[in-house]
């Protein structure tokens, strides 16, 4: 593999010819090296199957780099930049598997506390009327779906928003359960 | 009466029951569904609501900075002192979080191979 440095990567995968293939070549070996240790945790890696898997991902994320080479600022090493990339679009189709059979509605019974504490049960009930009264139909659905941890990723995806908007969303239903919150005595002394 | 092939008979239970795709067959089990239903964790609710502050990053910008807090953690050095608004945004955003992690493997991977 050639020794390159950030603005080489940059100049051998804007040319067009041998160098390309080869700068190419290179990335599709550094990030197919990377990729096993990063979905270690989410893959079984012992069949062919997940080095084919490895192979989409990677082959995936080289357009996306392609497409997005203007976008590199020079912040950290290309070869890092560029394991971002596969990484993200690694863990978004991980992530669509992961949560296939997860529908995005409006459950209120996520509010039903089954525990003893009075006190836990009072701040659940205050979070449900709140929620329901103040938030959007939008940000309820969110933010139901964020209480029961689930991925950024597949909400905004089934909302059709980014994901940064999804935080902007979340974030907005935040601000205002805090202004309601400091405004009320509800779960002071709540754990 | 002529008995169907194999290849209709494939056809026809493929349409009501879609083959896997390999990032499903091959998934583990996911490790937040711990936190899924039923019963909330209302200290994290609270945390969560708490917490919220004027100059949050959303996770498009945190995704830009992404490379380079994690080399920053490779480095020993302290991104919490350097980058504090993605340490902070990392703290509340278990995707973000989940990309940082998979990513500081793969570059720790490589550069011991």
């Amino acid at each position: 593999m050639t020794e390159r440095d950030n603005s080489r990567w940059v100049l051998d995968l804007k040319e067009k010819g041998k160098k390309r293939t080869e700068a190419l070549r290179d990335l599709r070996a550094e990030l197919l090296r990377g990729l096993p240790a990063a979905l270690a945790s989410w893959v079984r890696q012992d069949s062919r199957e997940f080095l084919s898997l490895c192979e989409d991902f990677v082959q995936e994320a080289l357009l996306l780099i392609l497409q997005n080479l203007e976008a590199f600022q020079g912040l950290s090493r290309f070869t890092t930049w560029a394991h971002k990339i596969c990484i993200r679009v690694a863990l978004s189709e991980l992530r669509k598997a992961r949560w296939k059979d997860f529908s995005l509605d409006n459950s209120s019974e996520i509010f039903e506390s089954e525990g003893e504490d009075l006190e836990q049960k009072m701040m659940l009930s205050w979070l449900k009327k709140m929620i329901q009264e103040e938030l959007s139909p939008l940000q309820q659905r969110a933010l139901t779906a964020a209480f029961q941890g689930v991925s950024g990723d597949v909400v905004a995806q089934k909302l059709g928003i980014s994901r940064g908007a999804l935080y902007k969303l979340l974030y907005d239903a935040r601000c205002k359960l805090k202004k309601l919150f400091d405004q009320t005595s509800v779960g002071r002394n709540a754990p | 009466m002529k008995t169907p092939g194999k290849w209709a008979l494939f056809q026809f239970l493929s349409r009501w029951f879609p083959p896997k795709k390999s990032s499903e067959r091959l998934l583990l089990s996911p490790p937040r569904f711990k936190v899924a239903v039923p019963g909330l964790n209302v200290t994290a609710l609270k945390q969560m609501i708490e917490q919220t502050e004027t100059d949050e990053l959303d996770c498009d910008q945190v995704f830009v900075l992404l490379d380079q807090y994690a080399e920053l953690v490779a480095q020993n050095k302290d991104p919490a002192v350097l980058l504090p608004q993605v340490y902070r945004h990392l703290k509340r955003c278990p995707d973000c979080q989940e990309e940082l992690t998979a990513l500081l493997l793969a570059i720790q991977t490589v550069t011991k191979t």
